[in-house]
């Protein structure tokens, strides 16, 4: 029989770009990646100004930090009476 | 005291995939350092300075108020959103006309860009902390503990905040530092001169240093505008490819793209979008492979790890799991079943390894449809079998799906759908479409029980009411299309027409301004018009069905979506091939069952089979109709009654009964609804022609039922005039089936049924007949001389 009409079909529209393999850069996350990058900038600048000193000597621990504060202190105290 | 000796620092290295990879995700965000993004940025900082003060100093000015803040920032926007370059002329213009409020803000502009005309200072782009953290440092000169400071607090306690962290404008600001902190030392030399040409000239600069002096348009000017153009094009391809860009445009931004921007790696998924609309699936396998290679490393999600390390990139399994989805996607609509399987295999197993569910779902829907439907456009139960899959692993959380039952007691699980919306409507959405694919393996064989009701109807066009990416209305069309479909093939075309309007009618635009409001222009509602113009010539409607047809042809043409197209060609051929056969125009029906040759054997040899027999060679005819090789139920029908049609015309009427017996014990099989009748009345019309009338009329009482409800335009047309001759012949009255046959045919559509039935009529009026009438004849014989100078040949009613 020639005059029936056929059976039509459309494929699955399925999306060709589902969250799983593309992901967006919300504002959030762009303002974070800007961040990241200039903490990132910020230390390459610290670590080429002090490129003649050895990581050991330049990093400073915790002790030599109070030490520091301490001699700041020292320093703005006013002369005794 | 004795200072101990400092503790050596243990730093831990480990692969920095950034620095091999040449830091593809720095270049994530970024403006052009261009002239006039230099001045808004100056003059950004002059109102911040206006505003807030230098330092420890507080402003001579009063803080701006909130009104004159609105008006500033309304400007600001604009200049930030701008898609042109201003020239220095036209910045000053802009200037005074939006800041000169007596604030001495154009003055200060005015002295630090003619500063950089001149040379005396260069481009520093660089803000002060107290931007960030709107708090006025203490006077160094004044000791840390006197209470001057708390004094200062207190007399400047209005202070307003300048302007938020997660305003466009501090964006827009961290972009333009992010690419200036990457530029070369030669790089920034170069942005000092355009800025110094900038403000010496009276035209607009054309300079853009990380694009090797070439003028990119604004879309693509940087990643970020870029990525949000890709993934808009990718949107409007998929819905409405009208409001995307031409394919050729397309491929050549994308291009640009993959060269300019080497983090944007959608730019890859794009192309091979775009390779599949122009039907190049070699390059849209390339291209997909180049995306997921590319995709290896994403972005670092993990943002207390990124703020330690600063590092960007961390390796992801996504390509893994996804990349052979993608690939067999692109096999499978091009025909390549051997490769779509392999591929998706290997995308069960390493879903199966990651015990994941929505990749498992998803390349089991791909599965289904390189097994149900494959590439083609009609739906036929193909000769193809392939093994069942057994998935015997204990690890899966759900098995796959093979029949329709297997979708009872589905319990979505997992951490991959309880974390996130988005996973959740994509497993709804995986699950409607692998519901949707078992039901058209059931409707191939033949088997499926149709259940149309109104909660059924309510169900399908219930609005969805938060439909993330439109996933819902895709759905619903999908679903949609299909009810139509079945509707057609079980002869409903009432129903079909209603369901079909319905369809198109939702598919309207509500907003003529914005694009994302366009209506679909998608293969789902390409069938939805397909099915009402099938439904429009089921009833006779041929003018109406001319009409739909020639609005698919604008909605859907071969360059904008060919898969959509394919539709329009298959249903145009069918419906011109019915017309013209009906007026007796055979060289037409041959030049219109070409283009259906390329998708469908079925429909086009017994198409040509019935054009054999009615030029007279019944034999090659029913050769032609022997040589199919159909495993579909209705193919199988369709030929058996086409074959005992031919029979019937050509006097073979053994034959012809043994045909209709095979077709009918086939129908009785299945739960078609129109197949049973049509058989039966082709049954009683070779009994007429064979003079058995009574055995005749008790075939078409059993069939009426059946005929008046789910015979078509045609069918009821044949049924008419067997009753009517067979009541003549008998000697009973036949003006009831006579005049039911000229209601059916009385605008023209079957000129040749109109001259048979004024042959009846005329046997009818004859001296010789039941009902002599000679004026009656007279007038018959006079409307048959002028339908025969319009139509001549004779009517081939026993061949449909």
């Amino acid at each position: 029989m020639a005059l029936m009409y056929p059976f039509h079909v459309a494929q699955p529209p399925l999306n060709w770009s589902e969250h799983l393999w593309v992901s967006e850069v919300s504002p959030a996350k762009e303002s974070f990646i800007t961040t990241i990058c200039e903490h990132r900038q910020a230390q390459w600048d610290n670590q080429d100004l002090l490129r003649h000193l050895q990581d050991s000597v330049a990093i400073l621990t915790r002790e030599d930090q109070r030490h520091v504060n301490a001699v700041h202190a020292a320093a703005n105290m006013p002369a005794n009476p | 005291m004795q200072k101990a000796a400092p503790r050596p620092i243990i730093k831990r290295s480990y692969l920095n995939l950034d620095a091999i990879f040449g830091h593809v995700f720095s270049n994530l965000t970024g403006e052009p350092v261009t002239p006039t993004k230099i001045a808004t940025f100056y003059l950004l900082r002059i109102l911040f300075q206006t505003h807030f003060g230098f330092r420890h100093k507080r402003a001579y000015y009063k803080p701006f108020s909130p009104a004159e803040k609105e008006r500033i920032f309304h400007w600001l926007y604009a200049l930030m959103t701008s898609v042109v370059e201003l020239s220095y002329k036209d910045f000053r213009i802009v200037t005074r006309l939006a800041f000169d409020d007596g604030r001495e803000v154009c003055k200060n502009f005015y002295a630090a860009m003619e500063k950089i005309g001149a040379g005396m200072a260069d481009v520093t782009l660089n803000v002060e902390d107290e931007f960030y953290t709107n708090k006025h440092p203490k006077d160094p000169k004044l000791p840390a503990n006197d209470t001057v400071h708390e004094a200062m607090d207190l007399a400047r306690g209005d202070i307003i905040q300048f302007s938020s962290n997660h305003s466009f404008m501090y964006r827009w600001m961290k972009r333009l530092l992010a690419q200036y902190t990457k530029s070369t030392p030669s790089e920034v030399f170069q942005i000092n001169a355009a800025m110094k040409s900038w403000v010496l000239s009276a035209v607009e600069s054309k300079y853009h240093p990380e694009f090797k002096g070439e003028y990119l348009p604004h879309f693509i000017d940087c990643s970020v505008r870029a990525r949000d153009w890709v993934a808009k094009s990718i949107y409007f391809i998929q819905k409405n490819p009208r409001f995307a860009f031409q394919y050729n445009e397309m491929l050549h931004y994308t291009r640009i793209v993959q060269k300019r921007h080497p983090d944007v790696v959608e730019g890859f998924l794009l192309e091979a979008i775009v390779q599949v609309q122009l039907k190049d699936s070699s390059s849209a396998i390339k291209a997909m492979k180049s995306f997921f290679e590319l995709s290896m490393f994403e972005l670092n999600e993990n943002m207390v790890h990124a703020a330690k390390t600063h590092r960007l990139a961390v390796p992801t399994q996504t390509p893994l799991m996804y990349a052979p989805i993608l690939q067999a996607r692109i096999c499978r609509i091009f025909g390549d079943y051997q490769m779509a399987r392999l591929l998706l295999h290997e995308s069960l197993q390493q879903a199966q390894l990651r015990n994941d569910e929505i990749c498992h779902q998803m390349a089991n829907i791909e599965m289904h449809t390189v097994d149900i439907l494959g590439c083609r456009a009609l739906l036929e139960d193909n000769n193809e079998k392939t093994a069942k899959h057994i998935e015997n692993e204990r690890r899966v959380q759900r098995k796959a799906l093979l029949h329709i039952d297997d979708l009872h007691g589905h319990t979505r699980s997992g951490p991959c759908c309880l974390s996130s919306e988005e996973d959740f409507e994509l497993v709804a959405e995986m699950d409607s479409y692998g519901k949707m694919l078992m039901l058209m393996k059931i409707i191939a064989e033949g088997n499926y029980k149709l259940i149309y009701d109104r909660v059924a109807e309510t169900g399908i066009t219930c609005p969805v009411g938060n439909d993330l990416g439109e996933r819902g209305r895709k759905v619903a069309a999908y679903g949609a299309a299909l009810i139509s479909s079945n509707m057609i093939h079980n002869g409903m075309y009432h129903q079909a027409k209603c369901a079909a309007e319905n369809m198109l009618a939702n598919n309207c635009r509500t907003d003529e301004t914005d694009p994302f409001q366009a209506p679909f222009q998608a293969e789902p509602w390409a069938i939805g018009a397909v099915n009402l113009s099938y439904s429009q010539a089921g009833v006779g409607n041929y003018d109406a069905a001319l009409r739909t047809i020639e609005e698919m042809r604008q909605n859907y043409p071969e360059e904008l979506s060919w898969q959509s197209n394919r539709h329009v060609v298959i249903c145009a051929a069918v419906i011109n091939f019915e017309r013209f056969l009906l007026k007796n125009d055979y060289k037409a029906c041959a030049s219109e069952v070409l283009n259906l040759a390329a998708h469908s054997e079925l429909e086009c040899k017994l198409r040509q089979a019935l054009l054999l027999a009615a030029a007279g060679k019944e034999r090659a005819s029913v050769e032609v109709l022997e040589g199919l090789n159909v495993v579909d139920i209705r193919g199988r029908i369709r030929i058996h009654m086409q074959t005992g049609c031919i029979y019937t015309a050509s006097q073979e009427f053994r034959k012809a009964a043994r045909e209709f017996a095979d077709a009918l014990s086939l129908a009785e099989n299945t739960t078609l609804k129109d197949i049973v009748p049509m058989v039966k009345r082709r049954q009683a019309t070779m009994l007429m022609c064979h003079g058995q009338y009574v055995e005749c009329l008790k075939l078409l009482k059993e069939c009426n039922e059946g005929i008046e409800q789910f015979g078509s335009f045609t069918e009821k047309a044949c049924y008419y005039m067997t009753a009517a001759r067979c009541h003549r012949l008998l000697g009973k009255d036949p003006r009831m089936w006579l005049k039911k046959s000229r209601a059916l045919v009385r605008n023209g559509q079957w000129p040749a049924f109109t001259k048979l039935v004024l042959s009846e009529i005329a046997a009818l009026h004859d001296v010789k007949g039941l009902m002599p009438d000679e004026n009656r004849l007279s007038q018959i014989c006079e409307q048959f001389g002028k339908l025969t100078a319009d139509c001549p040949g004779r009517c081939e009613w026993l061949l449909i």
